[in-house]
């Protein structure tokens, strides 16, 4: 999938359609959430892209599969949250160790894909990371990267002056924001991080951890029916 | 821990409203004894009792007390 303006790339790691985001800008690529594919480093490869900016929204697995691989394939550097940073060399907080579980109730051709994806215990590391809030020029874009606790104690929301939005877990569509993980809480979620949400503009376009993008009211709207 | 702290344990776990669980409840009847919840306890089992969980160990619980027993 496409988008224009700026133009965004999204990549699904099945079986738990959590996405990978890449935006390229000359030889210069920022890149959401990896996940190994090779869909995605063709693209990168025919766009000659020779340096990637990894922004990673929260630390668990399904959002940070394809960092190791994304480095051995291109230069990059990956910045997050210091709490994210502290949780993703851990395979028991980045929930790697026990990714299988998550699947244990689905039929079981789904508990086959994911037997296969062969997921053991994983561990990357960041080179930058911050605490509350960063920004950053990324080739003119202005990036705001902002801590959104309440799904995970690392989830941040990623912000561009282009008016879209990077949520990871924190917003998905079409469901409620999930905080009984380990390290999720619903009062921070309540507190702090859903107050920054609704002085945002309702127009946001907004990229989702899992699902399709949507206007940042309708994707409000579509959580608050559950 | 007490029984009645594991039970209270399992309600934050699950997002539950303090009271809604007791040693008879059946879990397959709670919407909320998802995989996520499973998940949950796998790793509480590990960081609050020091306890190893696994797969067949969750498909073993069938009740409350079950779980409450294991830990």
């Amino acid at each position: 999938m496409i988008v224009n303006n700026p133009e965004i790339y999204s990549y699904p790691f099945d079986p738990i359609d959590s996405r990978m985001y890449v935006m390229i800008n000359g030889r210069y690529s920022l890149i959401i959430d990896p996940v190994v594919s090779d869909h995605a480093l063709k693209n990168l490869r025919d766009h000659e892209v020779t340096e990637g900016l990894i922004l990673l929204t929260h630390e668990h697995y399904d959002h940070i599969s394809g960092v190791n691989w994304l480095k051995s394939n291109i230069s990059c550097k990956v910045i997050c949250s210091k709490k994210c940073a502290e949780n993703i060399p851990a395979p028991e907080k980045n929930l790697s160790k026990h990714f299988e579980t998550l699947f244990i109730m689905e039929p079981a051709e789904v508990r086959e894909q994911v037997r296969k994806l062969q997921v053991g215990p994983y561990s990357c590391h960041a080179d930058y990371t911050f605490e509350k809030e960063a920004e950053l020029d990324w080739h003119g874009m202005k990036v705001t990267l902002k801590e959104t606790p309440g799904h995970s104690e690392g989830s941040i929301c990623i912000l561009s002056d282009k008016g879209i939005m990077f949520t990871g877990d924190t917003i998905v569509d079409g469901a409620r924001t999930i905080t009984k993980l380990p390290g999720g809480s619903r009062k921070q979620l309540e507190f702090i991080t859903k107050p920054w949400i609704e002085s945002l503009p309702d127009s946001l376009m907004v990229f989702p951890g899992h699902g399709e993008r949507g206007i940042l009211k309708d994707l409000i709207n579509n959580m608050e029916k559950r | 821990m007490e029984k009645e702290e594991k039970i209270k344990l399992l309600e934050e776990l699950m997002e539950l409203d303090e009271g809604t669980l007791s040693d008879g409840t059946l879990l397959d009847e709670l919407d909320e004894w998802d995989s996520l919840s499973k998940l949950s306890l796998i790793a509480t089992a590990k960081k609050v009792f020091s306890k190893k969980m696994g797969t067949e160990d969750l498909l073993s619980f069938h009740t409350v007390a079950d779980i409450c027993n294991w830990l």
